[in-house]
Order: structure tokens, then C-alpha cells, then sequence
């Protein structure tokens, strides 16, 4: 016995096979093998979150870049000799006494495309409620106007400075403007003459379009909020090259995961132009993998009477490996005593997740009631269930036939939690003062395997669409 | 001789010449065939396990050192381990212990594994059922023991020795199919 082992040993043992024409590999194997080895190492999702980080910044600052040029070549174009140039016209009659709401500072923007228009006195302030415009900065001198004008911004900050000594909080007290100039990037007091009014109120009479420069709330200063939304994600699960070339041979495949879900987000401001929000979703994810299986069927193994055999089997799929039962019948006309049989094996996986996610939002554009953020963020999930369905088998041979199956034993190797990296926008609508809706779209990267095993693991990147409803209070 | 060649062609290779990886190739592609075609049936599937298992060779070159094993036994098993890893997910390991008995047993006759062309030899080892192959090749020709077989194909060290025991007896039966054959074109 030995001796023999011996001899097979030593008869596939010799590395000097030249005479061996038949064991020459297909030219295209050295091809592959040069391509493999040469490929590129493939970017990781976190270095794919940094670059759309990266370009959605410059995007936007390309954007306000433009804005600020813009409006300083119109500014630029202010004529010298122009009727006092730094001064509202009409606002004298404001410079009464005023009654100021209390203790808050709102910021609003001051678009100016209108450089020498001028408050009308009939159209600014007839009603109660408007506001009244007010430079802080009385001390500059004429001569330093052009200086301001150049520096002048699209985005202008001003003030509702309700801080001010109040006469009456009734209606009909006065307002005053103490000075008044261009309205660029100086802080403008604007004081709500006849009653003490509501952020809201605020917002709304800055938006009245007979107001003359348009005076518009920037909003960008977040607000505190709750949102409730549904959510769609598109699951790509990264198979690692090893487990993807492990499978090939047996025409492993899958599709996308569909993902449903519900996400409940709470966001807070943390600065003048940053907020951080943080979502909790709770996910439903479907997908489906295939891939061919070899048995070897033999007739010694059926019971007396009967012409059926059961066969275990280890089946992959992108979330790890199952192991299922399946019992395979052979027809009476099929005598062959042994039969190698291919089954093409059909999976469905449903997993059920909570993601708990971080994000920093950042203002992009704001038009009218849209705005648009950039969002970065950092999270982690919790792979809480999975089931899984053997749906469909198909067999190579006619003679045979699949009569039942079970799922023995579900992946045992799935990451029940992962770390993931996202970016991406969101667009937002205020439906009122109060509510909004928002969608977003932005790709998620899970920086841990979703599976791994040895040398195989799974990947999982998630592009995500929402569509959320909101309240801000 | 050849064992300071490979060392040259890969100390070449771990510095980034990535071209002088195609020499070791073709040093080696037969012999990588020769041992893919113990495990699996068909030539394709063969080169598929070559094609994968080169650039895992390639990639865990600097793991080699060459004062411990040579070039051609750290790789074979490299190879091997590839082998095993496309048979894992045919889930080849199947092993039935009930597949038919042979009736009869004859001593092995070691004159026709050396007269039999290598060709030859390959075909019969692939003509055994999949698991009898795969421990048979394991054990017999690529010098692993029981336990690790066992370890490695996920089954029990008995498991391991009832698939060889059965290999054998079934290798016997055809090497005296084919011996018998031959004696008759000779005769």
C-alpha cells in the first residue's frame, strides 16, 4: 500500500513536464492572470464619501462664489452723483419712536439687485407688522461706501434686534431708523413696529413682496425639527474577489437588495450654517442569488421501495453560506447506478435592519421656499433578522427531479453590525413656516463586511432615496 | 539550479516587476494543471483554478520564503487550497458512505501505475467520485494526514479513511480495467 502511494506520489510529483503538451493552459489564462495582477486596486467607499464631500463643496462655493460677483458688479455700477446714495429715502419718517419685540435676533438676506431703489413711503410702511430697516453702523463715513459696496455679498446678514427698549407692545406705537445706508453686508436692524410678533410673523412680513429691496429670510440658520419619512435604498453587495472568483465556476449571481423602510430624524442646529441631524430606520431588504450545484446521485442509497435521494447542501449566496436538504426523485425508466447531476439552486434573502445615523447638513442654494444641503455622516447598523427560501431548483437531467427542500441552517457569518460612511443631498420645501418636506438622495458605504469568512467577504453599499415630512419647532 | 532561478524571478517580481511574474508561469502552468486536473474533471474548470490561484500567488508572494519550502511546494498548495475552495462551493462534499461496494479486491499493481502514460493516470483518478478524488489526491499524493483532511473538508478523520479505503479499492478496479486493456492491444 505504501509502496504504491509512493508511486502515485512520485508520478505527480515531477514539476518537469514539457513532454506534456496536453496539460498547456489556454493562452488566455496568462491573459487573465496579467490583467488580474495588474489591476487597479479598487477605491474604498470612504474615499468615494470624501470626493462627493469634496465636490459638493466646491459646488457650492463655485455657486456662492458666482453670487458674490455678481452682485458686487451691480453694486459697482451705483452712479457717483447719485441722490444720497447712502440712504434709504422715506426712512426719516420712521425715525420716531418704535415699538421693538423682545430678545431675539433673526438673520435675513437682503438681495441687492435694485442698487438706487428706494423705500417708498406709501408702500413700506402703511401696515402694521412691517418691517423697519436700521444700520448699525452709523459711524461709517460716506467715503467708505465703496469700500462696503465691493465687499458687498448676495447673502447679506441683517438683524431683527427685538432687544430694544419697548414703549408699548400695543399696536400702533412707532418705529425708528436710526441711520440708514446700502443695504450690503452691514448688519440691519429691523424692528416690527405695533406688536410683538412671532419668528413666524417675522418671517412672513420680511417675505411680503411689496417690500422694496426684497427682504428675505435666509434660513439658514436651522431650525429644531422632527421628520418622519419613507425611505428606497438599493443594495450592491461587493463580493471580495476571492469569494467572487470562488463562485464563478458555478455561475454564482445576484441582484440588487430592494430595500424599504421608515425613518424617524430629529435635527438640531449647531451653528449659523450647520446642523446636525440624527435618523433612526427601520428596513426591509429582498434579493435574490443563484448558482449551480453538483451531486453525485446514487441508487445504492435509496431506501428499499423507494426511488428517492436527499442531499445536503452548502449553497452561497452574498450574505454567506446555507445549508439546505433537498431530496431529488428518479424516474423508474433511469437505471443508471450512478449520476452526476447539476442543480441550478434559486434563492430569496430578506434581511431586517435598523440603521442609526449622524449627519452634518450643510446649507448648498436657497431659492425661494427650496433649499438644498449637502449631508455627511457617519452610522451604524444592526442586522437584526434574515430569512432566507430555497424558491426554485432545476435539474440537468431528465430523469430526475427536485420533491421537496428546506433551509437547514441560515448564514451563520453576517457582521450583525456595521459601520457605514454616507454623503449626499437633500432638497427642501417649507410647506409653512412650521412645516416642510424634504428628499434627499445619498450613497452609503459600509466600512465592515456585511459577511466574512476566511478569505470571503461581502461589501455593501447603499444608495438611498427619502422622502421625509417635518415640523419645526 | 531552478530553485535560485525562481528566487531571482520573484525577488524580481516583489519589487514591482510585475511582467517577470509571466516567467514563473510558465515555469509552472503545466505542473499547476496537472495537479487541478486531480481534483476537478474538465479542462476548463482546471484553468479557471489556475487562472485564480496564480494571482493569489502573485498577491501573497511576499508571504514566501524560500528557506522554509521551495517555490513549486508553497505554491502547489496555494493551488490546492483553490481546488478545494471551487470543489466547497459545488459542495462536492457529498460523502456516501452507501455508494456501491466493490465485490472484490485485488493487490494494487504498482507496474501499471508506472507503465500507464500520465494522461492516463490523471483520467483515472478523475473517472473516481468527487469526494473519493479529493481525499485520495489529499492524502496519497499531496501528503496531507487524515486530520488535516478532515479539517479541511469539514468532516470527521473516519469519514476521511472510509473515503480513502474506498478510493483505493475503486482506483484498483480501473487501473486492472486499464491494464487488462492494454494487455489485450498488446497482445
Amino acid at each position: 500500500m505504501l509502496e504504491d502511494d509512493n508511486i502515485w506520489k512520485k508520478r505527480f510529483s515531477d514539476t518537469s513536464l514539457d513532454k506534456e503538451s496536453w496539460l498547456e493552459p489556454d493562452a488566455r489564462v496568462l491573459g487573465n492572470i496579467m490583467r488580474g495582477i495588474e489591476k487597479p486596486r479598487r477605491y474604498s467607499g470612504l474615499v468615494w464619501i470624501i470626493l462627493l464631500l469634496f465636490i459638493g463643496l466646491l459646488i457650492s462655493g463655485l455657486f456662492l462664489q458666482r453670487n458674490l460677483n455678481q452682485h458686487s458688479e451691480k453694486q459697482l455700477e451705483i452712479p457717483a452723483g447719485s441722490e444720497e446714495p447712502d440712504k434709504i429715502p422715506g426712512s426719516d419718517k420712521q425715525s420716531q419712536s418704535g415699538l421693538y419685540a423682545e430678545n431675539e435676533v433673526i438673520q435675513v438676506t437682503s438681495e441687492l439687485n435694485n442698487d438706487n431703489r428706494k423705500f417708498s413711503e406709501e408702500e413700506n410702511y402703511t401696515e402694521p407688522g412691517m418691517p423697519v430697516v436700521e444700520d448699525k453702523n452709523k459711524e461709517r463715513s460716506e467715503s467708505s461706501i465703496p469700500e462696503k459696496i465691493r465687499e458687498a455679498r448676495y447673502l447679506t446678514t441683517a438683524s431683527i434686534d427685538k432687544d430694544e427698549p419697548t414703549e408699548n407692545n400695543d399696536t400702533g406705537g412707532e418705529a425708528s431708523i436710526k441711520d440708514s445706508r446700502y443695504i450690503d453686508q452691514l448688519d440691519v436692524i429691523i424692528r416690527i413696529p405695533g406688536k410683538e410678533i412671532s419668528n413666524a410673523d417675522e418671517k412672513r412680513a420680511i417675505r411680503d413682496p411689496s417690500l422694496s429691496p426684497r427682504i428675505e429670510t435666509v434660513n439658514f440658520t436651522p431650525d429644531k425639527y422632527l421628520a418622519i419619512g419613507l425611505l428606497y435604498e438599493s443594495w450592491d453587495f461587493d463580493l471580495n474577489s476571492n469569494y467572487s472568483t470562488a463562485l464563478n465556476p458555478a455561475d454564482f449571481h445576484h441582484d440588487r437588495g430592494k430595500t424599504y423602510g421608515v425613518q424617524f430624524a430629529f435635527g438640531i442646529p449647531v451653528s449659523q450654517y450647520l446642523e446636525f441631524r440624527s435618523s433612526l430606520s427601520l428596513t426591509h431588504t429582498e434579493f435574490h442569488s443563484g448558482h449551480n450545484s453538483s451531486v453525485l446521485y446514487n441508487r445504492g442509497d435509496e431506501a428499499v421501495n423507494e426511488m428517492h435521494n436527499s442531499f445536503d447542501l452548502t449553497m452561497a449566496s452574498p450574505i454567506g453560506f446555507l445549508q439546505s436538504n433537498i431530496d431529488i426523485q428518479r424516474s423508474s425508466e433511469e437505471q443508471a447506478v450512478l449520476a452526476d447531476l447539476v442543480l441550478d439552486l434559486n434563492n430569496t434573502h430578506r434581511l431586517t435592519t435598523m440603521h442609526l445615523n449622524s449627519e452634518i447638513v450643510y446649507p448648498l442654494i436657497k431659492q425661494y421656499s427650496f433649499e438644498i444641503y449637502a449631508e455627511l455622516g457617519l452610522g451604524f447598523s444592526y442586522f437584526a433578522f434574515n430569512s432566507n427560501t430555497l424558491d426554485n431548483i432545476s435539474i440537468n437531467h431528465a430523469s430526475y427531479s427536485s420533491i421537496g427542500s428546506d433551509i437547514v441552517q441560515e448564514p451563520a457569518n453576517i457582521n450583525k453590525f456595521g459601520i457605514f460612511g454616507s454623503a449626499g443631498f437633500s432638497l427642501r420645501y417649507h410647506l409653512s413656516d412650521i412645516y416642510f418636506i424634504s428628499s434627499s438622495a445619498k450613497y452609503i458605504s459600509h466600512q465592515t463586511a456585511l459577511f466574512s469568512q476566511d478569505d470571503f467577504s461581502t461589501g455593501l453599499g447603499r444608495t438611498a432615496f427619502m422622502l421625509q415630512f417635518g415640523k419645526k419647532f | 539550479m531552478l530553485v535560485d532561478q525562481d528566487v531571482n524571478i520573484i525577488e524580481r517580481v516583489l519589487q514591482g516587476d510585475s511582467q517577470s511574474f509571466e516567467l514563473l508561469y510558465k515555469r509552472y502552468a503545466r505542473f499547476y494543471m496537472m495537479t487541478c486536473l486531480r481534483y476537478v474533471r474538465s479542462k476548463a474548470d482546471a484553468e479557471d483554478m489556475v487562472q485564480e490561484a496564480c494571482i493569489k500567488i502573485f498577491r501573497d508572494l511576499y508571504q514566501f520564503d524560500h528557506s522554509k519550502s521551495s517555490f513549486s511546494s508553497w505554491s502547489k498548495r496555494v493551488v490546492i487550497n483553490t481546488c478545494l475552495m471551487h470543489l466547497r462551493k459545488k459542495s462536492v462534499f457529498n460523502f456516501m458512505d452507501n455508494i456501491y461496494e466493490i465485490g472484490h479486491s485485488i493487490s494494487v499493481r504498482s507496474t501499471a501505475i508506472e507503465s500507464l502514460k500520465l494522461q492516463d493516470l490523471t483520467e483515472i483518478v478523475q473517472s473516481l467520485p468527487k469526494g473519493y478524488r479529493t481525499v485520495f489526491n489529499l492524502y496519497v499524493i499531496d501528503g496531507y494526514s487524515h486530520k488535516e483532511i478532515a479539517e479541511l473538508l469539514d468532516v470527521s478523520e473516519s469519514t476521511s479513511k472510509t473515503q480513502l479505503l474506498k478510493a483505493r479499492k475503486l482506483l484498483q478496479k480501473k487501473l486492472e480495467e486499464k491494464d487488462y486493456s492494454l494487455i489485450e492491444n498488446y497482445a
